[in-house]
């Protein structure tokens, strides 16, 4: 069996990530703040120093857990005021869905060549800002962050409200190293369960300090119970609930992986197999490639169509007969096939992850030529 | 060929206004079987694969597996829902 589809779930993942789910399971269960226990206090705030230096944020205090990137956008759509929004086409249905059906004027947006772009007029709303996505889960593209917040600021410096920065990392995070406090991120949402190798139902996200988030769950935290009512000076709570302790600490475990492997050197293994890869493809008659112009801006993801076979047959063909896992379709993101062309029937995606071989490449394009050399017998 | 049994498939094409069934069969796929097929809609048929691999699609549904296996699978549009009877009375005539 060969594994391409990490952009969906990583697999398989580090021992140490399923023996600490284990361990999490098998003692005697502490809860964050409501126990005489530290242990589980102990987790979350090493885990949020760990995750600081994965992801560069000096206030990791600031760090939130919750159960993945959807659940952190919908939570950060509903809290912040936004008079107006710019996001990446190439946005996952997590951003694109919050924004479309919990903003009322998100079908207004226009459509850019990479954003796009909502406006409304509220006296209560103070917040312009960008979402933007570090790296397609379709192409494999990777953004300039740089570039497009300079963009952006350009084009917004008249509107006299803060603009912020928010950055999803879902695909990115433990693939490519993010900086951000140098970017000058206000808010970063990333899941557990990609290349950061933890269990799924884990996620979090990161909100610059002095932002206005307002919460859109509330209930128990363990802190100040006496509290019911959230008043002027008390701070806002965002990890309500029973937290996913045996999640989070195979999340732990497997951002150690990614720490001891080094994330840069988890990006340049991978994207050494990723361009082997596009390289092979790109030799073979009736494939068709959607990837990054170029190397540099080349993440561990890479789509592809065969000419005369729709993606899911061909996703059908690897599964069932060559014991291949890839996904086909939109994947999720369909904004960005209207720029690609393949709105109809989407792609063919094979996505990477530090376990990915060479061997599994290799099985892939075998596989491909296979499909391609039979359709031209047909013909 | 006898329907063991049918299944909902689990490729998500829901979105695209497609179910898909799985058809269990009683026995495996044959080129027989596929060329009895022909009649329904268009045929692609590549041969040189690991294992062979058959799609047949018209307008309102579509019929796909590998040569040899126990199974077939039976996507048909969400309005053409009825046209699974036809399909089925026609394999199970074959």
């Amino acid at each position: 069996m060969v594994y391409l589809n990490n952009a969906a779930t990583s697999w398989p993942k580090p021992p140490s990530v399923i023996e600490a789910v284990t361990v999490a399971l098998t003692r005697e269960p502490v809860s964050a703040l409501r126990s005489n226990k530290s242990a589980s206090d102990d987790l979350m705030t090493e885990l949020r120093q760990k995750l600081g230096r994965l992801f560069h944020i000096s206030d990791c205090e600031r760090i939130f857990f919750c159960s993945s990137a959807t659940d952190a956008f919908n939570r950060i759509v509903d809290g912040l005021k936004l008079h107006s929004y710019d996001y990446s086409i190439d946005s996952h249905n997590s951003v694109l869905r919050p924004l479309a059906n919990k903003t009322p004027y998100f079908g207004n947006a226009t459509l850019g060549s990479v954003l796009g772009r909502a406006k409304r007029q509220s006296r209560a709303a103070h917040y312009d800002a960008l979402f933007l996505n570090h790296c397609s889960n379709v192409t494999g593209e990777i953004c300039n962050i740089g570039l497009e917040w300079q963009n952006y600021q350009i084009v917004h410096r008249q509107s006299g409200n803060r603009q912020l920065l928010i950055l999803d990392v879902a695909q990115s995070a433990g693939c490519i190293p993010i900086d951000v406090d140098g970017w000058g991120v206000d808010i970063l949402v990333f899941t557990g369960h990609k290349g950061l190798y933890g269990p799924m139902g884990t996620g979090g996200y990161y909100v610059r300090r002095g932002i206005d988030l307002r919460p859109s769950q509330f209930g128990g935290t363990g802190r100040d119970s006496s509290i019911i009512e959230y008043g002027d000076g008390d701070e806002w709570e965002y990890e309500i609930g029973t937290q996913n302790l045996p999640g989070l600490a195979g999340l732990m475990a497997g951002v150690d992986y990614v720490l001891e492997r080094g994330v840069e050197n988890i990006r340049t293994k991978e994207l050494q197999l990723t361009q082997w890869l596009i390289n092979e493809l790109r030799g073979i008659d009736k494939v068709q490639l959607y990837v990054a112009p170029t190397a540099d801006v080349q993440g561990p993801v890479a789509s592809f169509n065969i000419q005369g076979l729709n993606p899911s047959d061909v996703g059908y063909i690897l599964q069932n007969s060559y014991g291949i896992t890839v996904r086909t379709g939109l994947h999720c993101s369909p904004l960005i096939h209207h720029r690609l062309g393949t709105e109809k029937f989407g792609t063919v995606r094979a996505s990477l992850s530090d376990f990915t071989t060479q061997q599994d490449l290799q099985a892939l394009v075998q596989a491909v030529s296979d499909i391609c050399a039979s359709l031209m017998n047909n013909e | 060929m006898k329907i063991i049994n049918i299944t909902r498939s689990p490729e998500p094409c829901t979105e695209a206004g497609w179910m898909a069934f799985q058809y269990y069969l009683e026995r495996p796929v044959s080129r027989e079987f596929i060329m009895e097929l022909r009649p329904l809609g268009s045929l692609v048929f590549l041969e040189m694969l690991a294992q062979p691999f058959f799609k047949i699609e018209n307008e309102h549904y579509m019929i796909k597996g590998l040569l040899g296996d126990g199974s077939i699978r039976v996507a048909v549009h969400g309005e053409h829902l009825d046209e699974q009877i036809p399909i089925k009375q026609i394999i199970e005539r074959l």
